[in-house]
């Protein structure tokens, strides 16, 4: 009985070695499932091992989407400008905003952009273990790979949309200012939050399938309580302190006065940054202590 | 001992009825039911295979055949006793292994091998042999879903095959492949047994059991009926199910 990997065959052992530190115990023991959390050091240096895997999942997902269209990955560049324009007739024919126009138009188009990132983060994120039912049933490996690869996917196709502001943005003569600096860090407090609401919705939807109807409706509720299609600065007081409690207000304002060319209010930052450390925290916690049963109920 | 298994019961969680509706809703509110049910899938079973054997597990469906892989697999958690596995185990074969239909069969080859832990450099090499081995040719650039029954299970089979593993796990792949690729895929498990490595597989190929494996397990209602010889399993079970339970000790326990 040997429990050294090296002691059968040569062929393709040594290649083994070379797989990491993941694989390092060789004995394993399974026993009835406790709520308990994994080691949060074992558990993460497990995910840095798969990083591969979170790639090459959202690189493949991009162009498994598209595959069957003729435009194929264009599409990334084209729906953003179909997005944009269809929010620019809206606004511009429709409402026929008159005066401070250029400023409320790319403002809308940039959190409408900037909102699509946090939808993929729900929707696709939200489903991601029941879309993987077959990698989930068949093979062990840490499940957070799958919400997380669907939030770098998500960031994956909020790329060319950036692209596409930035030429609307200068386009339209929009004042780039030092504000401008604090954009990393609001990507940085978007992506936590995402990866947070990714985690609380995958494991939702596996316990309760009802969740997983409802994903589209949470975003679009959510995105008619966030500042996306209506700049921040025209909502009354009294509204405003009610949708304040809606964990992508504070961040919305933050990135609409950033693309107005106003450095938004600390506390804004502050409380944006508060809300996705409780919503990625929690997330964690919830999937860490369910994802062992995943396979039982999915 | 590869794999030691000691008085381990599972039980799954399912669903009793499609949609509960309405009346789920009342059931939430007042706490009586969610129309869940808990399952019973393995009772009390206890065996241990020593490594390089090749182990036949039959019975008939609903015995437990396929909780049993996947206990050993790690991917369900008992719900009572111990399982202890000394080696890498290969995700559980099953027809489609882990496949995602959109995807093509190259996108699934690479994302199997990288979460079973494989490294990038080694995908190039491993994604060659695997798509060599599974015959697929020009489809390997086309969405899973356009393939046959009989090429997914020899991606399927491919794939678990050469991923190395000490313990390979195989849920009723085989019997998908054409005659040919069936002689492909015993002459590729009797490979490895010779490197050493245990193979687990479920199977009602009767025959299969008796040309591959080494011992054989016969699980009846998750239970251990008898566990030995093939030779000696298989006759048994044939016994039985000819005759059904008439005379077979331990089947009627229950």
């Amino acid at each position: 009985m040997s429990t050294s990997p090296g002691a059968a065959g040569p062929t393709g052992r040594d290649a083994r070695d070379a797989r990491g530190a993941s694989h390092e115990p060789i004995v394993q023991v399974f026993e009835p499932n406790s709520l308990a959390l994994p080691s949060l050091r074992t558990y993460a240096s497990e995910l840095l091992a798969r990083r591969p895997f979170i790639v090459e999942l959202a690189g493949a997902e991009v162009r498994g989407q598209r595959s069957s269209t003729f435009l194929g990955e264009l599409w990334t560049l084209v729906d953003p400008l179909f997005q944009a324009a269809i929010y620019m007739f809206l606004f511009l024919v429709i409402r026929g905003t008159k005066g401070q126009t250029s400023s409320y138009v790319t403002t809308i188009i940039a959190s409408v952009f900037a909102f699509n990132y946090t939808r993929i983060a729900i929707t696709d994120g939200g489903r991601s273990i029941l879309r993987n039912k077959g990698l989930v049933v068949n093979a062990v490996f840490p499940r957070a790979l799958l919400p997380i690869a669907e939030v770098y996917k998500g960031f994956l196709s909020t790329v060319p949309a950036m692209l596409v502001y930035v030429v609307i943005h200068l386009a339209a003569r929009a004042p780039i200012t030092q504000a401008i600096l604090v954009l990393p860090l609001l990507l940085v407090i978007q992506t936590a939050l995402n990866f947070g609401l990714a985690l609380l919705f995958s494991t939702a939807t596996v316990f309760f399938r009802d969740i997983s109807n409802l994903l589209n409706y949470v975003v679009r509720m959510l995105m008619f309580a966030t500042p996306v299609v209506y700049p921040v600065s025209t909502l009354s007081p009294a509204i405003r302190g009610v949708l304040s409690w809606n964990p992508l207000f504070a961040l919305f304002s933050a990135f609409q006065s950033v693309i107005t060319g106003q450095m938004p209010a600390t506390g804004l930052i502050i409380q944006s940054a508060l809300w996705a450390v409780l919503f990625l925290v929690t997330g964690m916690w919830v999937f860490l202590r369910h994802e062992r049963s995943f396979a039982l109920h999915i | 001992m590869a794999i030691d298994v000691a008085g381990l019961s599972a039980s799954y969680h399912v669903r009793a009825r499609r949609s509960a509706g309405l009346w789920g809703l009342k059931g939430l509110l007042d706490g009586s039911s969610t129309g869940r049910r808990e399952v019973p899938a393995l009772n009390d079973v206890t065996f241990s295979v020593p490594r390089g054997t090749v182990l036949g597990v039959i019975g008939r469906n609903g015995a437990g055949k396929s909780t049993l892989l996947r206990t050993l697999a790690g991917i369900m958690a008992p719900t009572a006793g111990r399982v202890v596995v000394r080696g890498h185990i290969s995700p559980l074969l099953s027809v489609g292994l882990g496949m995602q239909g959109d995807l093509t069969g190259r996108d699934n080859i690479r994302l199997s091998a990288l979460a079973f832990g494989h490294s990038t450099d080694q995908l190039a090499e491993l994604e060659a042999s695997i798509v060599d081995f599974a015959e697929l040719g020009e489809y390997v650039d086309f969405p899973f879903k356009t393939y046959s029954s009989g090429m997914r299970s020899r991606i399927g089979f491919a794939v678990a095959a050469h991923l190395d593993p000490d313990i390979l796990l195989i849920d009723e792949a085989i019997t998908g492949g054409d005659a040919k690729f069936k002689e492909k895929t015993a002459e590729k498990m009797f490979q490895l047994c010779g490197d050493g490595r245990t193979i687990v597989i479920v199977t009602h190929g009767l025959s299969l059991v008796r040309m591959l494996a080494t011992r054989a397990l016969w699980l009846h209602q998750g239970q251990v009926v008898e566990y030995g010889d093939p030779d000696d399993v298989v006759a048994s079970y044939m016994r039985y199910c000819r005759i059904d339970a008439a005379g077979i000790p331990g089947i009627d326990d229950d």
